[in-house]
This record gives structure tokens, sequence and C-alpha cells, in this order.
């Protein structure tokens, strides 16, 4: 079968990202089973459960990062929220009590990153404004609910975020203007 | 001698005096001189200062200009505009004027816009075209107020959409392509300014894929959508991941005009319409006016509310509900190649001849190619048992019409036992009962009606717990259920204005997961061109194609692509 080529040849392939995760696929998933293995066999304290969601998290957002909205407030607003979660798993299951008091600040200087990521390419970046938005109040709230517990120590921490957290929201809110409310309807539609 | 010397002697006296008023006369100029001199001096050295200043001003200047792109393009704007007769000049500014004003983008993109209009004018005049016709086939009017207005749309994914940016991994999307040959080289530079007249007529392929709390929607993006040279394989997963990215690309190479989507936008009877409309805009700046209608848009109207609808939900809604799922299906024998599709191969054939061979055999053009890969997949299979599904999406359109561009179409499975292929004359009746069967408006609409319950039925699970479960699904299930796809797009139909300076069309179904091949059959202008992209560099399936169209007697050319290696 003679074939006329009416294609040009590509160029040399370098290493694609599914190669990557082909590669990567398997030693994550020995270690995603050995580590709760060995925490059974072990015995102690769960650090298995640590070592899952940071397994989760390298996999999610270094090997492979999700195919839509893969930009800088989306990426950085998922990944402070992950750090969040692998801290609070720290404080409760490795160090009780030592960590939780740092979280206020992680947030604090997580939102102040992500308020200048967003800010400095408002243009472009306005259409990834409701996961900042989101993250801003699940920190609001947070921090609200925190404040209304008399155990919690170093309560200024948690006003300062509350506070850094509702001003966020509110210039987001401010620079969307009327598209605020279709940006709700859009992202929570259900048909 | 004496009285010589005396007088000597007296004048000498008498010169004394004069002497010294010489000298002082003397010195007085040479201080004159001195001070001319120095005012000389002086003045060059003022004027070195003044170079040196100017010259540190343009080096200045140059090194800002240098940083700042707008700047150097507006000199280089200055410059080219310069470069045309002066009353030229006010033409093309007054030109430039109304196109700044139909646009309100980035600085960085207005610059590419007014390239793009820039590039084209001065390919328009090479072409022979005077100034003022050129300026008319490219007046920003055409643009309306797409480019200058804030994007406030979105929409919502159509029903048989929201699968695909579920099942999507990364190099393995479900990319489409429809392209055209023309009988001349493409003009790139027509063909972005075609492009930016194009996607504001399609509001709904304007747009950018985003992640909602429950489902994926489109959100509309102002940008400039742009063209590329064709170097990379064909219909390989596009990049949506970005803020603003597009879900389709433009391609050219030759004569060869592409373009590619990602399912998400659109089915291939939609993006038919799409190339079409291009084709159309590219030849009227070629100065060939074809006529809208039959698929082809009028750009200069406002695009129609029905054009961007879910027409799922408009089709009856009864029957109990299947076709979604099935058991799994036989797969040809070839290992699947690292690089997906590994090669393209299209089978050039007469449409005359074809439609005789198959009406010969009673069976439409359809079932005759469903019986040619039946026979062809035996032959590049060495199964022993089980049987063969071969993919069909059906048209919506047909039995519900409606305008949507969006996606519109089903699926059927047409099944054959491994025993049951053995001769043409003897599989064609039941492929066509099949065929008639199961492509039947009552049969799709059970489908549609159980793929609108599955999409309700999940409506408020939140996308991060639907995503992984059913990437997880697709992941075993994939499209093990068929073993090849063919997919019929028909008789294309141009306006005989086009159709004389395009050669044929293609159709290319993108990247399958565990099948070795997809077929796509197109044909327009007396030309059949059936595609498939082979997903291993087995070549048993498209010699055993060739062999059975030589036994009846069907006339072909094989063009493609070289074997893609990683």
């Amino acid at each position: 079968m003679k074939v006329e080529c009416v294609y040009p040849v590509p160029p040399k392939r370098r290493v694609q990202r599914q190669q990557l995760i082909c590669a990567a696929r398997w030693p994550f998933l020995a270690a995603a089973v050995a580590c709760p293995v060995v925490n059974l066999c072990l015995g102690g304290s769960a650090w298995s459960l640590v070592a899952l969601w940071g397994l989760w998290m390298l996999w999610g957002d270094l090997v492979a990062p999700t195919m839509v909205e893969y930009n800088r407030v989306s990426q950085f607003t998922k990944v402070l929220a992950q750090c969040c979660g692998l801290l609070l798993l720290i404080d409760l299951i490795l160090a009780p009590g030592r960590i939780r008091n740092q979280l206020p600040i992680v947030c604090f200087a997580g939102l102040v990153v992500a308020a200048v990521l967003f800010f400095t390419d408002f243009s472009r970046q306005k259409q990834n404004i409701i996961p900042l938005m989101l993250l801003c109040l699940v920190a609001f709230l947070t921090a609200g609910v925190c404040l209304l517990v008399p155990s919690v120590e170093h309560q200024w921490g948690l006003i300062v975020l509350a506070a850094l957290s509702f001003g966020l929201f509110v210039a987001c809110a401010v620079c969307l203007g009327g598209g605020f409310f279709r940006g709700l309807h859009k992202y929570f539609h259900i048909k | 001698m004496a009285e010589e010397t005396e007088k000597t002697a007296f004048e000498q006296a008498e010169d004394i005096p004069q002497t010294a008023e010489t000298e002082k006369q003397r010195k007085s100029e040479e201080k004159n001189r001195q001070k001319a001199e120095k005012r000389a001096a002086k003045a060059a050295r003022r004027i070195e200062k003044e170079q040196a200043r100017r010259e540190r001003s343009v080096r200045k200047q140059a090194e800002k200009t240098a940083r700042t792109p707008h700047l150097r393009e507006r000199e280089l704007f200055e410059l080219w505009i310069n470069g045309f007769e002066k009353e030229h000049q006010t033409l093309l500014r007054e030109y430039f004027d109304g196109l700044n004003a139909h646009l309100s983008l980035a600085r960085d993109e207005m610059i590419q816009f007014r390239r793009d209009f820039a590039a084209a004018i001065d390919l328009l005049l090479r072409l022979g075209c005077p100034l003022e016709e050129a300026l008319n086939r490219l007046s920003p009017e055409r643009l309306g107020g797409f480019y200058a207005w804030p994007a406030t749309l979105w929409f919502r994914l159509d029903d048989a959409a929201k699968i695909y940016p579920l099942s999507m991994k990364h190099g393995q999307m479900s990319v489409f392509r429809l392209a055209a040959v023309m009988k001349e080289p493409v003009k790139p530079e027509l063909l972005q300014i075609a492009l930016h007249f194009t996607i504001q007529r399609f509001p709904g392929f304007a747009t950018t894929v985003r992640k909602g709390f429950f489902w994926h929607y489109l959100d509309q993006t102002k940008r400039r959508y742009c063209i590329h040279p064709e170097t990379d394989i064909p219909v390989r997963p596009l990049k949506i991941a970005a803020s603003g990215s597009q879900s389709f690309r433009v391609l050219y190479y030759g004569n060869r005009i592409s373009v590619e989507f990602f399912h998400i936008l659109t089915d291939a009877t939609g993006g038919m319409c799409f190339l079409k409309t291009l084709l159309a805009e590219y030849l009227r700046l070629l100065g060939i006016s074809c006529p809208c209608g039959d698929g082809i848009l009028d750009v200069t109207k406002p695009p129609l509310t029905g054009e961007n609808e879910n027409a799922f939900p408009a089709a009856d809604r009864r029957g109990k509900g299947s076709g979604l799922t099935d058991r799994a299906s036989l797969q040809l024998s070839g290992q699947l190649a690292p690089v997906r599709p590994c090669r393209i191969l299209h089978f050039e054939m007469d449409a005359e001849k074809l439609r005789e061979a198959a009406k010969s055999r009673n069976a439409t053009v359809t079932a005759y190619l469903l019986g040619l890969l039946f026979l062809a997949g035996r032959r590049a299979t060495e199964a022993m048992g089980g049987s063969f599904n071969i993919q069909v999406p059906v048209n919506m359109r047909k039995f519900y019409p409606s305008p949507t561009l969006r996606n519109f179409s089903m699926y059927c499975g047409i099944r054959l036992n491994l025993e049951q292929v053995t001769t043409l004359d003897d599989i064609l009746p039941e492929i066509q009962r099949q065929l008639t069967e199961k492509a039947s408006r009552e049969a799709m609409t059970e489908m549609i009606h159980s793929s609108t319950r599955l999409v309700n039925s999940v409506r408020f699970v939140p996308l991060f717990i639907k995503a992984p479960i059913a990437r997880l699904i697709y992941g075993f299930l994939g499209d093990k259920i068929f073993s090849n796809t063919l997919s019929n797009l028909g008789v294309v139909h141009l306006p005989p204005e086009m159709e004389s300076r395009v050669d044929h069309l293609e159709f290319l179904l993108g990247t399958l997961v565990s099948n070795r091949a997809g077929c796509a059959l197109v044909t327009c202008g007396g030309k059949a061109v059936l595609t498939i992209a082979k997903q291993t560099a087995d070549p048993s399936l498209e010699e055993a194609l060739c062999r059975l169209l030589d036994e009846d007697a069907v006339q072909y050319a094989v063009k493609g692509s070289v074997l893609y290696e990683g």
C-alpha cells in the first residue's frame, strides 16, 4: 500500500506528562498501600494518614495536575487549602496542640499571596475569582467559629485572619460588581 | 653707500614706534584669535555635549522602546503607514482608528490585532487589490461589538458534553478534526482575519472550559483567537487549563485548512457549520463571495438563541431508557502505540463509484463501509471468538430538527459475532437490519432518555466527587464495548463558488482509549474521503481494507501521515 504523505513530520517529542504519570503511578500506589500497612503493623499514632494526604497533594499538584483551571490563583488557593488541611492533620495526629496556633499565620500569609497574585493580573485572573472568594469565606467562617470556642488560644491571630479574609472577600465582590451574582450562579449551576 | 646706510638708519629709527604699534596690533590680533579659538572650542564642546546628550536620549529612547513593545510597534506602524502615498495614509489612519474602536482587549492583543490587519492589507495589495477595496473587504464593522464588549455570557454543557471533561486524562481528550483541502495554498494572513470575523458569530466557541461546584461550564472569553501552522500530530489534546485558553484550534498546512474541536463545544455537524462559515469568510477576503445558508452563517448577523441551546431536553422522554452500556468487544490485535494517533490514512474515493458499489449490494454507503470494516477487522485480529461492535454516531437533528451548534448526536453499536463475519454479501443484510433498528428514532430517544436520567441523577453530587468516580468508571469501561468507530458525516453541500475552490473535505476522529482505529467519512464535491486514525502501527486493517476495495473495483488513493513514533 503506497501512502502519499500530506502531513508535516512532527518535531521530536519531549517527555510527555502522561509518560511521567505512567512512571510515577506505581511508586505512588505502592507507597499509598505500604504506609497504612506499616502503620498498622507498627502501631502507634496514625501517621500514615499524614503520609497519604501528602502523597495525594504531591500527585494532584505536581505529577497529574488538573486539566481544567490550572491557573495561578485557582492552583494557589487549592494548595493553600490542602496545606491547611495537612497542618491540621499533623496537629491532630502527630503533635497535638502545637501547630493549630500557626494555622492562622499560614492562612493569613497564603491569603496575602493569593491576593497579590490576583490583583497583579486582574484583567486575566478575574475569571478565577470564585475559588479565591470561597477560600476567603471558609477562612472567615472558620476563624469566626474558632473565636467562639473559649479554649482556643492566640485569638489575635484569628481576629487578624477574620479581618483579612472579610476584607479580601469584600474587595473581590466590589471588583466583580454586577458580575458577583452571575459568577455565583454559574459556579453553582446544577443543570 | 654711507647715505644709503644713514637713510636706512633713519628709517630704522622711524620704524621703532611703527614696529611697536604693529606688535601691539599683532598682539591684539593674537588675543582676538585666541579668544575666537576659545569661543570656537567652547562652541565645539557645547555642540559635542549637545550631540552626546542627544545620542544618550536616542539610546535611552531606543532602550525604552525595546523594553516596551507597544512603542516599538507604534514606530513600526508609523513607518509602515509612511510608506504609503499621502491620501492612502489618511485612509489607513481612519481605517485603523475604526479598528481600534471595535477592540477593547489587552494591549498586547490590540497590537497583534493591528499587526494581523496590516499583514492582510499588505497581502491584498501584493495580490493586486486596490487599497480601498482591501479596506472594504477587511472592514472592522464585521467584528461587530464582540471584541469591545465585556465577556458576560456563559453556557451550560449539553447532556452529551458533560462526560468529556470528566473522562479526559493527560494525553487523552475527545478531539475531532474537520479539514478543507483547497485547490490553492492557504494564505495565513487572510485566514487569521477570517477567524477574527467568524468567531464572533459563534459565541459558544469563544469560550474557556471552567469548573463549577456541580458541573463544568463554558465561560465566554474575549481574546484574539489565533491560527497556527500545522507542525505536530493531528488531533492531539488541546491545552485548556490556562485562563482564557481556547477549546478549538485552527491550523493550516499547504492547501489544507483544519479546525480541531474539543468535543465539549460541538459535534461534527456544528463543527462543519463553523468550518464552512470560516471558509466563506476566507474566500470573501480573497474576493470570492459565497452566499449564506446551507450551513454557512452570516457573520454580520447576531447569533440565534437556538444555536447555543442544549437540544437534548427537547427530545421525547419515553421508553425504558437503555443503550448506554454493553458487553466488551473484540479489539484488533495490534499493540497500542505510545503516540496516538500513530498514523492518519485518508482513502480518497469517487463518491459515485462508492455509492454504486453499495447499491449493487442493496446497502447504504454506511452499511457497505461497515461491512468492509467488519471484514477488514476480522483479518486484523487473531481472536477465535467474541464479537465485533462498531460504534456509529447518529445525528439527532434528523429526528428533532434543531438549529443548535452544540452536541446533538447519540450513537449505536452494530454488533456481529466473529463467526458471522464471513463475506460481504452475508453480513450486509444483518448490518442493514441492525442499522435500521438501532439508529431509529425510538432507539435514539430511549438512549437520550437514559442519558438525561443519568445526568439528572448525579446533578447534586459535587464535581470533586463526580470527577474521580467518572474517571474510574471510564478507565474500566472506556471504549472497550466497541471495536472501532465509523462516523459518516454524509454529503456536505457547498455553494458552487466555494466548491470550485475546495478540492475535498476531511473528517478525522481523535484519540480513543483501547480501540486500534477510528474511522470517519465525509463526502463533498464527488469525493468521498474515509479517514482512519490509527492507534497501532500494525497495518493489517488498512491492508485488508485495500484488498476488499480492490475486490469490489472501487478505486481509491491513499494519502496520510508518516508513522508517528515516540
